[in-house]
């Protein structure tokens, strides 16, 4: 993976956090950036995407994170994007948790948006550094 | 028992006993010297009989002989021619004696020329013994039979004629023989001479008979059956001249008196040799004898008679008194009446007896008619006492056994009037009046024999109260104790005199009924006859009344009781917590209601069962078990603890229930209580307040979230240019924005904290290295303020065990309220130091201090001194609050000191967590540790040895190489020196020879040599040193071997492969790494291998790696590794203790891992020193 971090599937139902995510990453980022307002828009449109690494709310309605990420597991991507839990719920136990489902990371809410992008690529790294 | 004689028989049977045995006594002495008289006496008579049988027979025979010799003298006679006269003479002798058979003269030659009768002349003779002998001398020829003269002779009784010859020479007067003269006496003779003596002896039927027999003891003559018979008795002496009688048993067997003489001849006669033997039967002979003995016995026995005839009238006379006395005596034991003891005269002891007798006689008479009449005194008094027990029992037993006053009242009424014998009773109820005083009662019980008699008495009693002080009532109350009235009549102030009078009702007895110090009851029974005063019925009527009183006490008692329980069991069932008493072996004896409902059980229907039953597992174990325990040692947190668990309801369900156990001690026994309340609701209640802080939160981020980023977009200039006034404004909205989402983390965290469902994540933590990152991280923030952060000096090399993320959390807390409330360009000096086994850490500021009134509310949440603080400084009001709460957690105290104007010091204590030492110097271990010097030059030896010791080793010293594998041989070693050049061996040959055993083939060995390096890598060679020798050289060459031969084996159990990867890249230069994707494989690779550490994923295909935790558990020899749980579950905490560090996934940096391996591996080196491993 020496393919810089550019793609990125953010995950989100609430509007006015999409905005803010999305200048984050793109004007501040200038990541490829393709939001999805729920876990069932994402998963029809994960594999045309072909995103690097999908960044993703945890309570939605009609179908959560943990439930969008055991789906798009299952999917046939080559290779599974890794995916970065965004939360509210910042409890040790529930980061644990998301992180036990296989994020590489949990991301708190409210995020800062000035650092978002820089956080991403940290994590891109450190993925580049356990492969 | 033999019946005593009586004294009359006695003296009879006495004297008649002493008469007879003398009489017997005289008969048998007198009858024994009758009878040998008598017998001597018969004796004689026979021996006379004998001898004169004898001596005639010798006289006759001599008469004989002497006729025939006086006729032969007569030689003229027998001249020749003188036959005629010889015949006439002949015949005129045998005329004459007619004993003569035959009489004759026979010439020399024989012939007989002469005889009487002229019988046989002319025949001859000579032939004859009487013939030849007398013809030589006189002769008396024995008897015999007659040849001759029995054909001439007549024989007129038949019997064989026998003859007695007497024959004598005759000789002429010139003295020539010329003849022989012969006669023939006849057997006639001898038989009429025993006839003459026993005609006379045997007068009567003597039985006397005589036998006489020849010389050869032939019987001659005697009774027919013995004549011709030898006769032969035993015991018979042989005949002697003197008679002698003997008692002989003759051949009929019967016995008799015989006696037996011999013939002794008689003057010129010589005798015939014969004896005579008589016999006279014993009976006969002894017949006077035995009569007499007969005689005098009879008259013996007779005299005897006559003695005891005697006695018997002396002895009626002696005892005639005695009798009388003893009938007399027996009369009046028979109880006779009018018997009295005759007076007796006459003999002086009897009198005197008789006297003794009728004194003592009438004494008992009189002492019996006294006990008689004192008999009968006690058996009334005893029958009046039985009566009186049997009521005073009766009536306990009923006031005792009474469920009411009234009964046991009523039942005491009426036994004691009808023990009494009195007719009326009654007993009236003393109401309590106001302050205590007796007031009218209501109540009224009565006994009465005769209602219609008494009906005026009843009527009058119920018509008016009883006064206090006077009559019969009024004493009662006043004594306290049973009255007694022998005339009512005469009682001031009893009221119903004329009733009573007219009734006839004289006698009172009145008691009291008292309970609880107050008369509740009088009774009081009426006779109708004076009657005196009566002490045991006093007696009686208080022992009533006490009883009744008691009774009335215990039913007053029970009422309190029973209200009192009432009450209780009211609270105890209305109350919300269920109630449960167990006894000490866990079986249920009693439950409340609200038990009953909690548990879905019917009333009762729980009682004597254990109370696990009410339990889930594997709670209900666990409670027991506890409850074991508890009874066991009366220890543990058994009591006071409120645990929660899983109760079971009827239905099976299960529910989440708090239990609380205390001990009650009700009498001797010991109870425990259980308090149970169903926390069901409250679980549930909990359970939404989670989800609703959790959801708060959430929505409360949510928004904050786009107000934050967008602020942020803003400020940064994302969306243009903003002026100066507008970022302004924006930068306070965005820390504002920034407070509310530390406010609203913080209220979780505290939250959390309270609730105890913050994780903690204790490792060792060190307190240096974390005030040096919080300072690092802090910096920042006090630069902000323009406060300067340092750092005390002297802070410990301490470590603590701890969350190291919540500490940095309280320091931080801690920092950020010194470095807020610092004055601008302030100090701030955070330290710490060890004090006691605790480390103190201090966050000082030099700020203006804590007001007083706010120190005690200063842990206190949303305090803050100035309301306005909060505003201005931007804290939540939180903050110390949970610091609080985070140290608490750790075991630890938080405090502060604080001074007005000066500044104010927070600080806290933990524990010190003792690690193992990391310092430099020498580890104990290391002493141990051997290095062989194989060296010759004793210059070289001695620095090698200098400098190994001073670096901790021990070194040994061989001087040839055959002294250096002497001591490979007993010693292991860890690594050797090498000198070359050998005395007795080339140095590179000992060195193969070390390599090619395999006891040594891994010990480093460095060679220390002259030589320049030769290949070393070839040899095997660990190091190559050449001389002279750097000592600095040496150690670091040996520390490296050691290091790299220290570096540890850890075993990583996990089933994802990427992970394995990524920790094996992290410790690859720290350590040796061997993978198991399976418990299986770990197991497999544990028993091949050792291995220090062991990292352990607990989610593993075949199990849970904690189960690994045992097979290590169950390891033997050489230490045990340290385990180190990497996992994305916590363990339980039970299993916290067996492992080095707990590290959840995802959580911890690899970099941590490392950490934990090494501080892991620290430690169990500390704890158990390494086995050499070369």
């Amino acid at each position: 993976m020496n393919e810089p971090l550019k793609r990125i599937l953010l995950v989100e139902d609430d509007p006015d956090v999409q905005t803010i995510a999305s200048m984050a990453l793109i004007d501040i980022g200038e990541f490829d950036l393709t939001v999805c307002s729920s876990g069932r828009e994402a998963l029809e449109r994960v594999a045309g995407i072909k995103p690097q690494m999908i960044l993703l709310d945890v309570m939605m309605p009609d179908m959560d994170g943990p439930s969008t990420l055991e789906e798009i597991r299952r999917l046939p991507l080559s290779p599974q994007p890794p995916v970065i839990f965004m939360t509210a719920k910042v409890q040790p136990q529930e980061q644990q948790r998301y992180l036990s489902l296989g994020a590489i990371e949990v991301i708190a809410k409210p995020f800062d948006p000035v650092t978002l992008a820089d956080q991403l690529h940290a994590a891109w790294a450190r993925l580049d550094d356990g492969a | 028992m033999q019946r005593p004689l009586k004294l009359r028989t006695s003296i009879v049977l006495t004297f008649g006993g002493l008469a007879f045995l003398t009489m017997t006594l005289v008969a048998l002495i007198v009858g024994s010297s009758s009878r040998t008289l008598a017998e001597r006496d018969a004796r004689l008579r026979l021996n006379a009989a004998a001898v004169q049988v004898r001596n005639r027979l010798d006289q006759d025979m001599f008469e004989r002989f002497r006729d025939i010799r006086n006729a032969a003298a007569l030689s003229p006679l027998f001249t020749e021619g003188n036959a005629p006269l010889r015949r006439a003479w002949f015949d005129r002798i045998l005329s004459t004696y007619p004993d003569y058979a035959w009489l004759g003269f026979a010439s020399l030659d024989g012939t007989v020329v002469t005889s009487a009768n002229g019988v046989l002349e002319g025949q001859s003779v000579a032939a004859r013994p009487w013939f030849r002998e007398g013809s030589k001398a006189p002769f008396v020829g024995d008897v015999h039979s007659a040849l001759l003269l029995e054909k001439v002779l007549p024989n007129p009784s038949g019997e064989p004629m026998r003859f007695v010859d007497v024959a004598t020479p005759v000789m002429d007067p010139e003295g020539r023989t010329i003849g022989v003269l012969g006669a023939h006496l006849s057997w006639q003779w001898a038989r009429r001479i025993r006839q003459t003596v026993t005609a006379s002896l045997d007068e009567g039927d003597q039985g006397i008979e005589i036998f006489i027999l020849d010389h050869a003891g032939t019987v001659l003559l005697g009774p027919d059956t013995f004549v011709d018979h030898p006769l032969k008795l035993a015991g018979l002496a042989a005949p002697t001249v003197a008679a002698q009688s003997r008692l002989v048993v003759w051949p009929d067997q019967q016995p008799y008196l015989t006696t037996t003489v011999a013939t002794e001849g008689y003057l010129s006669f010589p005798g015939l040799g014969w004896s005579v033997t008589i016999r006279q039967p014993r009976a006969i002979a002894f017949a006077q004898a035995q009569a007499i003995q007969r005689h005098v016995l009879w008259i013996g026995l007779g005299a005897a008679l006559l003695v005891a005839a005697i006695a018997w009238l002396l002895a009626g006379r002696l005892t005639r008194p005695l009798t009388t006395l003893s009938e007399a005596a027996h009369r009046i034991r028979k109880g006779e009446a009018g018997v009295t003891l005759p007076r007796l005269r006459g003999f002086f002891e009897v009198a005197s007896l008789a006297h003794s007798l009728n004194a003592m006689t009438t004494t008992l008479e009189r002492q019996r008619s006294d006990l008689t009449d004192l008999n009968a005194t006690l058996e009334m008094r005893i029958a009046r006492r039985t009566a009186a027990l049997n009521l005073m029992q009766e009536v306990a037993t009923a006031a005792n056994e009474a469920d009411d006053l009234d009964t046991a009242v009523r039942f005491g009424l009426d036994r004691l009037c009808a023990h009494l014998g009195w007719p009326v009773g009654h007993a009236r109820r003393i109401a309590a009046g106001p302050a205590g005083r007796a007031a009218p009662a209501t109540i009224d019980l009565w006994h009465l024999d005769d209602p219609d008699r008494f009906a005026p008495f009843v009527v009058a009693t119920q018509g008016f109260a009883f006064a206090e002080n006077a009559g019969l009532a009024g004493a009662v109350i006043a004594q306290r104790a049973p009255v007694w009235q022998a005339d009512v009549g005469r009682v001031t102030g009893f009221r119903r005199q004329a009733v009573a009078e007219a009734c006839g009702l004289v006698t009172a007895l009145a008691f009291p009924v008292v309970a609880g110090g107050r008369t509740e009851l009088v009774v009081q029974c009426f006779a109708d006859r004076p009657i005196a005063e009566d002490a045991e019925s006093l007696s009686i009527a208080g022992f009533v009344g006490l009883q009744l009183s008691r009774a009335a006490e215990r039913l007053a008692a029970a009422d309190r009781l029973a209200e009192r329980e009432g009450r209780l069991t009211a609270i105890y069932d209305s109350v919300l917590d269920g109630i449960i008493t167990i006894n000490p072996s866990g079986s249920i004896e009693t439950m409340n209601r609200a038990a009953e409902r909690v548990f879905g059980h019917p009333p009762g229907s729980l009682l004597r069962r254990n109370l696990r039953l009410l339990m889930a597992e594997p709670f209900a174990s666990a409670y027991e078990s506890e409850l074991m325990r508890h009874l066991a040692d009366g220890g543990g947190d058994f009591l006071g603890t409120v645990r929660e668990l899983e109760g079971l309801h009827a239905d099976g369900t299960r529910f989440p229930m708090e239990v609380a156990f205390t001990a009650a001690t009700i009498g001797e026994r010991r109870l425990l209580v259980a308090a149970v309340r169903d926390i069901t609701e409250r679980r549930a209640i909990e359970r939404l307040k989670n989800e609703f802080v959790s959801t708060v939160s959430h929505e409360l981020r949510t928004p904050l979230t786009s107000i934050s980023g967008a602020l942020a977009l803003m400020a940064k200039g994302t969306a243009g240019t903003l002026p100066d006034k507008a970022l302004g404004l924006v930068a306070i909205a965005r820390s504002n924005c920034d407070r509310l989402v530390r406010l609203i983390n913080d209220i979780l965290d505290l939250e959390r904290i309270e609730a105890g469902n913050l994780v903690f994540e204790f490792e060792v933590v060190d307190i240096a290295d974390l005030l040096d990152r919080l300072v690092r991280e802090t910096a920042e923030f006090a630069q902000k303020y323009n406060v300067e952060l340092e750092i005390a000096p002297a802070v410990p090399e301490v470590m603590v065990w701890g969350d190291r993320h919540r500490l940095m959390q309280v320091l931080a807390n801690l920092v950020s309220n010194a470095v807020k409330f610092s004055p601008d360009a302030g100090t701030v000096t955070v330290g710490a130091t060890l004090e006691d086994g605790k480390i103190h850490v201090t966050v000082t500021d030099r700020g203006r201090g804590i007001p007083d009134e706010f120190k005690s509310r200063i842990f206190q949440k949303f305090a803050q001194a100035d309301a306005s603080d909060s505003r201005q400084k931007g804290g939540t009001g939180l903050g110390l609050s949970i610091v609080k709460s985070i140290v608490e957690r750790h075991g630890g105290t938080v405090g502060f000191s604080s001074q007005s104007q000066v500044g104010s010091t927070f600080w806290f204590d933990l524990p010190e967590k003792h690690a193992p030492l990391t310092a430099p110097g020498l580890p104990a271990e290391e002493s141990r540790r051997k290095v062989l010097i194989c060296e010759d030059d004793k210059d070289v030896g001695h620095i090698l040895t200098l400098h190994l010791e001073q670096a901790g080793y021990q070194s040994l010293w061989a001087h040839t190489a055959a002294e250096a594998r002497e001591l490979l041989r007993q010693h292991d070693f860890v690594a050797m020196t090498l000198d070359l050049g050998l005395p007795d061996q080339d140095g590179l040959q000992l060195l193969n020879m070390i390599k090619a055993d395999p006891a040594t083939a891994t010990m480093p060995v460095v060679i220390v040599s002259g030589r320049a390096d030769a290949g070393g890598d070839r040899l095997g060679i660990a190091d190559w040193i050449t001389k002279p020798v750097m000592p600095e050289r040496l150690i670091a060459a040996l520390d490296q071997i050691r290091s790299s031969r220290d570096r540890p084996t850890v075993l990583h159990v996990e089933d994802d492969p990427d992970i394995v990867d990524l920790v094996s890249a992290a410790l690859q230069s720290k350590a040796d790494l061997v993978a198991a994707g399976s418990l299986a494989a770990a197991r497999l690779a544990l028993e091949q291998a050792r291995f220090d550490v062991i990292v352990l994923d607990v989610g593993l295909p075949d199990g849970s790696g904690l189960d690994l935790l045992d097979t290590i558990d169950a390891m033997e020899g050489g230490p045990k590794p340290a385990v180190v749980l990497f996992s994305a579950q916590e363990p339980h905490p039970s299993r916290r203790d067996e492992m080095a560090a707990v590290l959840v996934k995802s959580q911890a940096s690899l970099d941590h891992l490392a950490d934990m391996i090494g501080q892991a591996l620290t430690q169990r080196r500390a704890s158990s020193p390494r086995q050499p491993t070369g």
